[in-house]
């Protein structure tokens, strides 16, 4: 099943998703996870079964390749070349000098915001994780690529649960369950339709969406081409 | 942010006749010191030798002949030599500490003055980490260098040629017996000195692996973990500290065996001066205070020699030190002064933008021939979505950035034709988390520019309105600050940024006013109201969000992908049904609906 965290920034979508993975324990209550709080499992088991990509993916002075199998040591050749897709870093692959052995990180090559978040998305999935959650892991990422990726994801699903946390609508608008977050509160759950029927949290964010989308699309501007660029 | 210069290859070259010569250029204002130090250096050297002379004079003039009767004297004067050479060597240390020192403070300042002509885009290039390192260690590196290491080298040559010489006088034969050894000694000093270098080194490089190793797995400690990478890089770790331990042990090694062998070599000489001398001695072709004399040096020429071999990693590590501060004091400046720069008289506060293209790094346009006049006085909204530009054309006009193409124009002189003091005095910025330094909030506000007088903070705070917090803190004007205003709330910060601009009275008002979520609805009015006051008067350039500032303008511009999409007033724009009919739908909305409690 896939479900969607929307919310205003500071609303707690992404203590909510840390809890999961024990990043932090909550004061009260609890998190469970097929029916067993989080803490009954080892923190080994409980990491090992969850694929975390959050907002700031960190990646290491290491090889592409080490990178991309930090949580899987030595992964069979095709899954690395299947994340490799899902992830659409395939495009990206040219640009790498020495592909997968090039050096990324502090001292490696520099790797743009929405490249960083799709090498982060690609190491997360070749752990095959039960759960896969996604913090606003697509933020970088252009809206086209996106599209692509979420449709890969849908595809090569399988049983595996996704938790989606986002800042546009247009990212969970497919998912089974929408919960959104207003001041570290649930303030609504339900399907797309059901929220946008609601006029709440959501609504308003799919309304600001769509009108920041509808002048996103409006008038590509080039330079003109009889003057020098740079000064 | 990881410090690169951790990672950085430590190993340098001992000796760099330009980086000599840049520095030397900072020692220069210290001649006089500096002459009288190589006047004291000289004495010492001097006066090291007339210790053992006294001695000599001693055996062989008073001891040997049987005679006591000037013995007195004669010790007299070998404690007055030492209390001499101790007075000396005092006055020198103080004397390279002083000029350390001063030579250091003068790096430091040229360094901090070079940072504060650099660009804005330098500053986003470099992170702070590596530019305080520069300040700090780097400079500290080479004091050490200037003050103790210059002098030890130099005193220690000094004395050795000192004392050669004096051998070879006092009996020729019996020194170039002792020099047999000396070509042994001084191959064998180097060789171990290179071999503990290259450990030293080898140690270096093990160390900046640790650190950098460090710094990105303590940084990403949330990934190591949710990865469940412990084991696996504590492994890798464990490599990389093995690395250490082995390159340390080899270090001591090289070390350990260097100083045995130097005593060895001060016994063989010494067993040659005993034996060879001896000899001549009983022939009398020598005499027991000349053969005394002997000993007593050769101990002092071994050690000089010991110690200029252990100058050499300070000295390499001075040198790359150098280059860093030089190559930091060799960053251009992006952003200079007009050669013949033009000068505002009377301002008037009109603002043109004309044809302005604008990319941070010369490839995404930011800015797309942008233009629009605005006469004096005006008050003007920017609006338009995130990333449409509209911090952009700020940072402009205040010459954070020079554009690529098109002119920007205060009073119809282009800003790069204006020196940039005079420039930033009349246009003034509230910016919307303001800097605030440690410091009183009197200060804050005036940033210690002393011809804005305390009346004029108070009477700007009072326009403002801040003076209604700023009265109910402890000690109202002069109360303390912490760090970046930490203990004021996010509209009171604001307010402070308003009055500072105020107390500034400059001619044209640029305002950041981008949507703040936690403010309570009496700091937003107070807020509001500075924002009035603030721009009442001046030529200003709003970054609006609130609706009531927005209504508050003459008229508006909407910035959309960095261009300039439309133009008029609040009334003309709505009726056009275009971008701003539907920001201000979208924004209306919201604070519509925040306002009902939604």
């Amino acid at each position: 099943m896939d479900s969607g965290l929307v919310g205003e920034t500071g609303s707690g979508k992404t203590t909510l998703v840390n809890l999961l993975v024990r990043l932090f324990d909550p004061w009260e209550g609890q998190v469970t996870l097929g029916g067993v709080d989080v803490r009954q499992f080892s923190l080994e088991e409980l990491r090992e079964a969850v694929g975390f990509v959050s907002q700031e993916s960190f990646l290491f002075s290491d090889p592409l390749r080490e990178n991309l199998s930090y949580g899987r040591s030595n992964p069979p050749h095709e899954e690395l070349e299947q994340v490799i897709e899902t992830s659409q870093l395939v495009n990206d692959l040219p640009q790498f000098t020495h592909g997968l052995d090039t050096l990324i990180g502090e001292r490696g090559m520099t790797l743009s915001g929405g490249q960083k978040q799709r090498v982060a998305l690609a190491r997360a999935l070749l752990k095959r994780p039960q759960i896969l959650v996604l913090d606003d892991a697509l933020a970088h990422v252009d809206t086209y690529t996106e599209e692509q990726i979420l449709q890969r994801l849908q595809a090569s699903k399988g049983q595996r649960t996704t938790i989606l946390i986002a800042h546009r609508t247009s990212t969970v608008a497919s998912a089974d369950l929408i919960v959104t977050l207003e001041d570290g509160a649930i303030a609504e759950i339900g399907t797309h339709e059901d929220l946008l029927g609601r006029d709440g949290v959501y609504s308003r964010f799919y309304r600001r969406q769509l009108v920041a989308e509808q002048l996103q699309e409006e008038t590509q501007v080039v330079p003109p081409e009889d003057q020098e660029i740079s000064s | 942010m990881v410090d690169r210069s951790e990672e950085e290859d430590p190993v340098g070259k001992v000796y760099d006749a330009r980086l000599v010569r840049r520095m030397s250029g900072y020692v220069r204002p210290y001649w006089r010191p500096l002459a009288i130090s190589v006047v004291l250096l000289t004495c010492v050297a001097g006066l090291e030798i007339v210790g053992p002379l006294i001695v000599r004079y001693a055996i062989d003039n008073q001891i040997a002949q049987g005679r006591t009767d000037r013995l007195g004297l004669l010790v007299a004067l070998y404690l007055g030599s030492l209390a001499a050479i101790f007075l000396l060597r005092y006055g020198l240390t103080l004397l390279m500490i002083y000029i350390g020192q001063r030579v250091m403070m003068a790096l430091r300042m040229a360094l901090f003055s070079h940072l504060q002509r650099m660009s804005i885009a330098f500053f986003d290039r470099n992170p702070v980490g590596r530019l305080t390192t520069r300040l700090t260690n780097d400079v500290a590196t080479l004091e050490m260098v200037i003050s103790e290491g210059i002098i030890e080298i130099i005193t220690n040559l000094m004395l050795v040629s000192v004392i050669a010489v004096a051998l070879l006088v006092l009996d020729w034969r019996l020194a170039l017996a002792m020099y047999v050894f000396l070509p042994f000694g001084i191959f064998t000093v180097r060789y171990f000195a290179s071999a503990q270098r290259e450990a030293h080194r080898e140690q270096r490089a093990w160390l900046a692996r640790i650190n950098a190793f460090l710094n990105e797995n303590i940084s990403g400690m949330a990934t190591v973990q949710l990865f469940n990478r412990q084991k696996e890089n504590l492994h890798r770790f464990d490599g990389r500290n093995q690395g250490l331990l082995g390159a340390s042990l080899r270090s001591i090694a090289a070390y350990a065996v260097f100083e045995p062998t130097v005593i060895m070599f001060n016994a063989l000489t010494t067993a040659t001066i005993l034996w060879y001398g001896g000899g001549r001695v009983v022939q009398g072709a020598l005499t027991l205070g000349t053969l005394v004399v002997f000993i007593q040096l050769m101990q002092r020429v071994y050690w000089p020699l010991r110690d200029l071999a252990d100058r050499y990693t300070t000295m390499q590590q001075a040198m790359a030190s150098s280059e860093r501060i030089f190559s930091l004091l060799d960053e251009p400046e992006e952003i200079i002064d007009a050669s013949s720069p033009r000068h505002l008289v009377d301002v008037k506060g009109k603002v043109e933008f004309r044809n302005v293209w604008f990319a941070y790094d010369e490839e995404n346009w930011v800015l797309r021939d942008v233009s629009f006049v605005i006469n004096p006085g005006e008050k003007v909204a920017i609006v338009g979505v995130t990333g449409a530009g509209k911090s952009t054309i700020i940072s402009l006009l205040s010459r954070f950035y020079d554009v690529q193409r098109g002119t920007i124009l205060v009073d119809d002189v282009p800003v790069d034709q204006i020196p940039q003091r005079e420039l930033r005095r009349h246009v003034g910025i509230v910016l919307q988390d303001a800097f605030l330094f440690t410091d009183t909030v009197e200060e804050n506000i005036r940033l210690r520019d002393s011809s804005i007088t305390s009346a004029q903070v108070r009477e700007a705070a009072h326009v403002i309105g801040a003076d209604v917090f700023i009265t109910q803190l402890p000690e109202a004007y002069s109360t303390l600050l912490a760090e970046r205003g930490a203990n004021l709330s996010v509209g009171q910060k604001q307010l402070l940024a308003l009055t500072r601009v105020a107390a500034f009275n400059p001619e044209i008002v640029l305002v950041m006013d981008e949507a703040t979520a936690s403010i309570d609805p009496l700091t937003e009015a107070a807020i509001q109201r500075g924002i009035r006051q603030v721009t009442s008067g001046r030529t200003s350039i709003i970054i609006a969000h609130r609706l009531n500032t927005i209504r508050d303008v003459d008229w508006i511009v909407v910035m959309h992908q960095g261009q300039v999409a439309e133009v008029g007033t609040h009334k003309d724009l709505l009726v056009q049904r275009d971008i701003y009919y539907r920001l201000y739908k979208l924004q209306y909305d919201e604070q519509e609906s925040f306002r009902t409690g939604g």
